[in-house]
């Protein structure tokens, strides 16, 4: 995936509008709107501004490597939806996370 | 729309729609091609933590994560039964479910609420009552017969045996003891009606019992049956002279024993 594809990717997962994230990273709309179509490529502040508001890491956005287990658990959403996962082992933990990244991947209507 | 509780349908129910909206009619019940064909995916991964089974849901894909380290077939199976309760019934609406052996366990009564249904869910999934009840009428009594229907069902021992108590028309009840004691008690309609003798959890096991037998011969002898007076199963029966059929087995596993207890259907008119 692209910048672009993962900056709009990120903001419908949260599922917030392109003036919403504009408003919560400090941005214009219109600039929000030409990050996500690719015409323009965010600044290295706009990029963090960006990461903030998306809650997830410059790192990510720019697919550097993918997101540490760590940074997907600083996600409240994520560490909110998985009942009791702080108790589990490490082992336990990134086999649960594996998990979710995979299911993450999957399309709602592709069957198993 | 919110369902009022009169609406509300129970995990059994919900389970009963399940199976025929996938045009289930005939057993055993295979929970994980059920998961296939609701596009949920399972996983096994051997856990440390000691949880059993997760359910997690995920943009609205799901996925039920199962501990490989569970060595039953039979258990395991109900584990996945349980985790579709988790997902098919409407207002268990929590994203993940985290659940460990014990809230899954028949004789626990520790589990919490929602584990609880995911298990009425469960058992109404791997035997459908309909069904169930098919396979139970003329049914010899006895544990052979009810591990053949276990077999058949590919259910455990222990929870075919509860089911068999639950369904049957007959005066019967099922008791899982350990130390001596009482752990568990599951019985008939009719048993709980006829009030003839009264089971208490907890209770120490009385002389007589062939359950008690096999704890006082520490588990040599395997199994007991025949008849045995009321009082070998309450010391406070109605009739304590009156006979009643007993077949009792040990679960080596468990260190407990399983017994059924029935009363012979009066011949006289």
């Amino acid at each position: 995936m692209s910048v672009a594809e993962r900056i709009k990717s990120r903001r419908t997962e949260l599922n917030i509008t392109q003036t919403q994230l504009a408003k919560s990273a400090s941005l214009t709309p219109a600039a929000i709107s030409q990050f996500e179509s690719g015409l323009r490529k965010p600044s290295f502040d706009a990029l963090s501004k960006l990461a903030n508001a998306l809650k997830v890491t410059t790192d990510y956005l720019l697919g550097m490597k993918r997101a540490s287990y760590e940074d997907i658990l600083a996600d409240p959403k994520v560490s909110v939806m998985f009942r009791g996962i702080m108790n589990l082992s490490e082992k336990d933990k990134n086999a649960m996370l594996e998990f979710y990244e995979f299911l993450k991947s999957r399309n709602p209507d592709d069957k198993v | 729309m919110m369902q009022t509780s009169e609406e509300r349908l129970s995990p059994a129910e919900y389970a009963k729609k399940l199976l025929s909206e996938l045009n289930i009619k005939s057993v055993p019940i295979y929970p994980r091609k059920i998961a296939k064909e609701l596009g949920i995916y399972v996983w096994e991964r051997k856990s440390d933590s000691g949880y059993d089974g997760y359910m997690i849901s995920v943009n609205n894909t799901w996925g039920i994560m199962i501990n490989s380290a569970i060595k039953s077939i039979t258990r395991k199976r109900f584990t996945v039964a349980h985790e579709l309760g988790h997902y098919y019934i409407d207002y268990h609406d929590e994203l993940s479910y985290r659940c460990f052996g014990k809230d899954m366990d028949d004789l626990s009564s520790s589990a919490k609420h929602d584990e609880k249904e995911a298990n009425e869910f469960a058992v109404e999934l791997l035997m459908p009552d309909d069904l169930f009840r098919k396979d139970i009428t003329h049914q010899k009594l006895s544990l052979d017969s009810i591990s053949l229907l276990a077999d058949k069902y590919l259910t455990s021992l222990i929870s075919t045996t509860i089911r068999y108590a639950r369904c049957s028309n007959d005066e019967c009840a099922v008791i899982i003891s350990e130390n001596e004691r009482i752990k568990y008690l599951a019985y008939s309609e009719s048993f709980g009606k006829a009030k003839s003798i009264y089971l208490l959890k907890n209770a120490p096991l009385q002389d007589g019992s062939y359950a008690k037998k096999l704890f006082e011969n520490g588990f040599s002898i395997l199994e007991g049956q025949g008849e045995v007076p009321a009082r070998a199963w309450s010391s406070n029966a109605s009739e304590p002279e009156r006979l009643l059929m007993e077949d009792s087995r040990c679960l080596p596993n468990f260190n407990q024993v399983i017994s059924l207890i029935w009363f012979e259907k009066k011949t006289n008119a």
